[in-house]
């Protein structure tokens, strides 16, 4: 069941038009990498999708129903949001900057379902034994499945995540990569993530969205839209698809 | 839970200690001691207004609750403005947000007369009256306002760092002083001068029973808002685009808290003078024992500024006995050091980020 629908969206800050009629869709349980050079409009997007910049013309359907027809908070129960980085860290213990997702549900003060939900996030993303720890103290990975925790515990429907393997190293990406692509299967969700990483699109996503200039460039599986051509034609770089390590590697000659 | 077990402990122990100094403020300090049963006996019963033992409680009574009540709005002010800029130094002190209000009573003292003095004529003993509090209220909240959304303006659209912004709100705050130096230079005589003086030290001992009450007012209001607002403090601390995710409306709650601090700070220095670093040691020391969890830390903010200006007002009244220092003086001698402290460990620990 297609489940989020971008129609034709335009978006601009100021004169620069950062989107260009935008359009695609997203069925239930699928993930869905946007790819494309730095300003090509992969923030951008995503937080359109999210209600955060309201597009200048087009619409985002989720289940059919306009975004631009829905309050602040009936969008925050839809969608989870996992930016790329926090601008501030004051010392959370985890438990409570997980709470916070909460916040669409809760008019004054949490209760215990909120409480419970909690707990069942952070077991889902493994971080049971560090409720309690401050989030200053968390490494790279943890953070990062801290932070999809808390995307995760308002039960969105649409999860958003902005770079989520970038400040991760190796193997640390796999396993985030890894519960992504769990989550989308077992919660049924649509998952749209941005990425730098052209190896982890091609190898995790069900659909690869490649964005230049504001406009999607090419869209498909990861074989239709990664191809090498598509590649170059956007990035100006040569690589080779090794289909059997369902990698991207750059070519050492570019010529 | 054994973490929520030890924060209510935290409470208890705190709600003790404020009950203690509070005891303590109403029987030493000054000429009098008054023991436990003449406070009974006098607060039982009714009439001899001219017993002097009376008129001794009386006053301390005013101290101790105008003490409890500011030290509480300066805690949670300091909180919420720590949110809202997400900078850990924030307080309406170190904002410089209290001498801009000040500067508002020295308008409000030259340009509209409204305050007089009344009593002998000498600084110690005389009384500050004031002709039209409403003025001077409203001149301090104008200055207060004014000063939070220049700071505002500088954290967010100049784009200063936390450093930054406390660097150009302390300049500012030795504008407001320099404005208001200027204006007793020019027009005021010299038991003006005096008053003025002793009212910038910060003094809870000269408030009427009816500020009392506003004071208890505000201080409670700003408990009850900001616990309301919890959440989305928490939320706007992140960041303004993960609050807008979650639904919050971060243009609305950054404006509201800015202008109910702004007016509440307004109203505690209209009425007791600047009271310095009250705020930002009280929301550091709830920070550290209940953590940073806005709902938790202003409720421990309410009772460690109650706490800290009780202190502060007791420790003025004792150690120099009979001699009364200004509780803003004793404020800043505790609270320079922990600012510098904050400076320093900022580099590895609550000011990363931004």
């Amino acid at each position: 069941m297609v489940l989020l629908k971008v129609g034709n969206v335009e978006f601009s800050y100021g004169s620069f038009k950062a989107l260009k009629g935008v359009t695609f869709e997203a069925r239930e349980g699928e993930v869905v990498s946007v790819v494309g050079p730095n300003g090509s409009g992969k923030t951008t997007l995503l937080k359109t999708l999210d209600g955060i910049f309201k597009p200048l013309s087009g619409s985002v359907y989720v289940d059919g129903k306009s975004l631009g027809s829905m309050g602040r908070k009936e969008i925050a129960k839809l969608f989870g949001y996992v930016p790329q980085r926090l601008e501030h860290l004051y010392p959370f213990t985890v438990f409570d900057f997980v709470l916070s997702g909460r916040k669409p549900y809760i008019a004054f003060m949490p209760g215990g379902k909120d409480h419970r939900k909690v707990f069942e996030v952070l077991k889902l993303v493994n971080l049971e034994e560090k409720a309690f720890k401050k989030i200053t103290e968390l490494s790279g990975g943890e953070l990062q499945r801290a932070l999809i925790a808390r995307a995760l515990v308002v039960e969105p429907r649409i999860l958003l995540l902005d770079e989520p393997t970038a400040s991760l190293d190796l193997y640390y990406q796999l396993e985030v990569a890894e519960l992504i692509k769990q989550l989308a299967r077992d919660r049924r969700l649509v998952v749209v993530m941005a990425l730098h990483d052209l190896s982890l699109a091609y190898r995790y996503s069900d659909k690869v969205v490649v964005m230049k200039d504001g406009k999607v460039y090419a869209m498909g599986s990861p074989e239709e839209a990664l191809t090498e051509e598509v590649i170059y034609a956007v990035y100006g770089v040569r690589v080779r698809i090794l289909k059997d390590e369902k990698a991207v590697v750059v070519a050492f000659n570019q010529r | 839970m054994s973490n929520a077990l030890r924060i209510n402990v935290i409470y208890l122990l705190l709600l003790t200690a404020v009950f203690a100094f509070f005891l303590a403020s109403l029987s030493f300090g000054g000429f009098y001691k008054v023991s436990l049963t003449d406070l009974i006996n006098v607060m039982g019963s009714r009439g001899m207004l001219e017993d002097p033992l009376r008129v001794v409680i009386d006053m301390r009574l005013r101290r101790g609750l105008t003490s409890i009540a500011v030290g509480a709005i300066l805690g949670v002010s300091s909180i919420a403005l720590q949110n809202v800029l997400r900078n850990p130094l924030a307080s309406p002190f170190t904002l410089g947000i209290q001498h801009a209000a000040a500067l508002g009573v020295g308008v409000a003292m030259t340009a509209f007369g409204a305050i007089s003095i009344i009593g002998p004529r000498s600084a110690t003993s005389s009384t500050v009256v004031m002709v039209n509090p409403y003025v001077v209220s409203a001149l301090a909240f104008a200055g207060a306002t004014i000063q939070s959304f220049l700071i505002l303006f500088l954290a967010y659209s100049v784009g200063l760092s936390i450093y930054a912004v406390i660097l150009a709100s302390i300049a500012l705050s030795f504008a407001s002083q320099a404005a208001l130096s200027l204006l007793q230079y020019l027009y005021f005589n010299e038991v003006q001068v005096a008053t003025l003086l002793f009212w910038t030290f910060g003094d809870v001992g000269r408030v009427s029973w009816f500020d009392v009450w506003l004071l208890l007012l505000i201080a409670s209001a700003a408990t009850i808002l900001f616990t309301a607002l919890s959440m989305d403090l928490d939320l706007i601390s992140l960041g303004d685009e993960v609050a807008v995710s979650s639904g919050v409306n971060v243009k609305v709650v950054r404006f509201v808290a800015l202008l109910t601090s702004s007016l509440f700070t307004a109203v505690s220095v209209s009425l007791v003078g600047v009271i310095g670093f009250a705020g930002l040691l009280a929301s550091h020391a709830a920070r550290l024992t209940v953590g940073w969890n806005t709902r938790r830390s202003v409720f421990a903010a309410t009772l460690y500024g109650s706490l800290i200006v009780l202190a502060a007002d007791f420790l003025g009244r004792v150690v120099l006995n009979p001699v009364t220092l200004p509780v803003g003086i004793t404020t800043t001698l505790v609270g320079v050091p922990l600012l510098i402290a904050l400076l320093l460990g900022g580099r590895r620990g609550v000011a990363e980020g931004r």
